[in-house]
């Protein structure tokens, strides 16, 4: 500014030559947000940085849903998830999708009179499923919890799954919850993309490859069925169970719902699930509701059954009964 | 001061030291095989060994399988393993009659049993030996009109007094079943009676739970809830 005077420069008119106080400002003004602006895109971005190589492919992103895929797709997918879990844990599966048998449907009953509360039922899930742990006694991620009851009601207010010690205690019961697969499920009303849906056979699975990890069925759910992986599924490579199946005990990515699907993978062979093989008392009854000679069915027929929440309408086919 | 001891040369202490070290080493050896001695005594369910004629393990292999063995991280062993039964099966002379065929069947009852001490009777209302075992021959058990039960049906004999719970066991709803519900494919273990009640004291007892959920930490980082109730806060 060529001002001789030294009298303090007037505000320069608008249109008049250059301003450089106002553009220096507009300047930093500009070079601020877009620092901040790169920064937050470079933050956003951190997530694709910590990708290790062939994490995910283009093929994952544009797989379709288990109900559209071809044999082939799924053989094909099936091989590149036991990849991942050799890459990963250490451990290749034995990855299969065992589909359902025409004349089955699942019932599940159990016992109150029997049951002791050793929670044997939670630990054996755990040690079929594959599920996240952090160290061995760890079963927060297990389907099954065992609430202790106090007798005289059922009352599962004033129940405690956290007890410890000897059992049973006198003055409760036991009784332990896990995912019904209810006839009228809320949780397959309720998510959004419809990665759950109800099988032939009344088993409700989740493909865990189309879940977005919404969680809207585990706040629909009565029963506090379904666990969420929030980060990726710790499973020590010595307990990881190479017995997989697609759409139930196979290890998880993270970020998505999981849930008892009554061992799916077991019992469409015709065997017991899990916690049933371990209950010490013999308080779990399994069986096929078509078929009239079957262990369930002499349950429902002989015995004082109920089903848990009633009023809420979801017709579950998990079963307590006393005697 | 002079003292008698200042008079014994170093060499002297040699001899006591040896005798000392060999005082302990006979006192160690009378330790252990007087305590060696009382082990051999029957702990609870041992076999007497005028009875024993072979050597019975102390895990039995003899065990019927349970399920499948490709279930081998699941633990699926019965709450019991039983010991005489299963024993007879496989052959083993388990032989009641050695003993008992020279001694009569003592027909008081409520009389404190100065004989196989470890059994404690504690079923209930079933306070007679002899409800259960057949007093003729010792090796089977009697039904309700004095004939014999055999051993291997010990199942009838439970059923004798227990009969709902026997059809209940027969329909597969009360005790456990291993392998496959459908019979079709593949095969399904039932577990006995004796397997998880122990006839003389058939009521469960209590047992230890195993590792609890851990209880959620509160968001704000503050101490653990559950603790907190527990303490009465």
């Amino acid at each position: 500014m060529a001002n001789q005077s030294g009298t303090k420069p007037s505000q320069p008119s608008p249109g008049a030559g250059s301003a450089p106080v106002q553009s220096r400002r507009t300047f930093l003004k500009a070079a601020g947000a877009g620092v901040a602006g790169v920064a937050g895109l470079v933050a956003a971005l951190k997530p694709l940085l910590e990708l290790e190589s062939g994490q995910i492919t283009l093929s994952d992103l544009l797989q379709k849903h288990y109900k559209e895929l071809s044999q082939d797709d799924l053989d094909r997918i099936m091989a590149r998830l036991a990849e991942k879990c050799e890459n990963e844990y250490g451990v290749k599966p034995n990855m299969r999708d065992v589909s359902a048998n025409d004349g089955v449907e699942f019932g599940y009953a159990l016992s109150l009179t029997k049951c002791v509360g050793c929670r044997r039922c939670a630990h054996a899930c755990l040690a079929e499923n594959n599920q996240s742990r952090n160290d061995e006694e760890d079963i927060n991620m297990s389907y099954i919890r065992v609430l202790q009851m106090k007798k005289g009601a059922i009352n599962v207010e004033t129940s405690d799954q956290y007890y410890e010690g000897e059992v049973p205690t006198d003055e409760t019961f036991y009784m332990p919850v896990q995912c019904h697969q209810c006839r009228e499920s809320p949780c397959t009303k309720a998510c959004p993309v419809e990665a759950t849906w109800q099988e032939p056979d009344g088993v409700v699975v989740v493909d865990y490859n189309w879940c977005i990890g919404c969680r809207y069925c585990m706040a629909a759910c009565p029963y506090d069925a379904r666990r969420f992986n929030w980060g990726k599924p710790k499973v020590p490579q010595d307990v990881v169970n190479p017995n997989q199946n697609y759409l139930s005990n196979r290890i998880r990515p993270s970020g998505v719902v999981e849930k008892c699907t009554f061992c799916l993978h077991r019992t469409r062979e015709g065997r017991y699930p899990a916690c049933l093989e371990v209950c010490p008392t013999g308080a779990r009854v399994f069986g096929n509701l078509l078929d009239p000679e079957s262990e369930i069915n002499y349950i429902l027929k002989n015995k004082r059954v109920y089903i848990l929440k009633e009023d809420s309408g979801t017709l579950p086919r998990f079963y307590y009964f006393f005697g | 001061m002079k003292t008698r001891f200042d008079s014994l040369s170093r060499v002297a202490w040699l001899p006591l030291v040896l005798v000392t070290i060999l005082c302990v080493g006979v006192f160690q050896v009378i330790e252990t095989s007087y305590g060696a001695e009382k082990a051999t005594t029957a702990p609870a369910g041992e076999i007497p060994s005028a009875v024993q004629t072979q050597a019975i393990p102390d895990v039995s292999p003899d065990q019927p399988e349970v399920g499948i063995e490709e279930d081998h991280y699941l633990d699926k062993s019965p709450v019991r393993e039983t010991k005489g039964l299963d024993l007879v099966k496989e052959q083993w002379t388990y032989d009641c009659m050695s003993c008992h065929k020279l001694l009569e069947a003592k027909w008081q009852y409520d009389r404190r049993m100065a004989e196989h001490e470890n059994i404690v009777l504690n079923h209930g209302n079933n306070r007679f030996c002899l409800n259960c075992h057949h007093p003729k021959n010792r090796n089977a058990f009697v039904d309700y009109d004095g004939s014999e039960i055999a051993e291997e049906d010990v199942v009838s004999l439970c059923a004798k007094c227990h009969g709902p719970t026997y059809q209940d066991w027969k329909a597969g709803a009360h005790g456990r079943t291993n392998g496959y519900w459908d019979k079709t494919r593949g095969a399904q273990t039932k577990l006995r009676c004796i397997q998880c009640h122990d006839p003389h004291s058939p009521k469960f007892s209590k047992m230890d739970a195993l590792a609890a959920p851990t209880y959620p930490k509160r968001a704000a980082g503050s101490h653990d809830l559950h603790a907190a109730e527990k303490e009465g806060h």
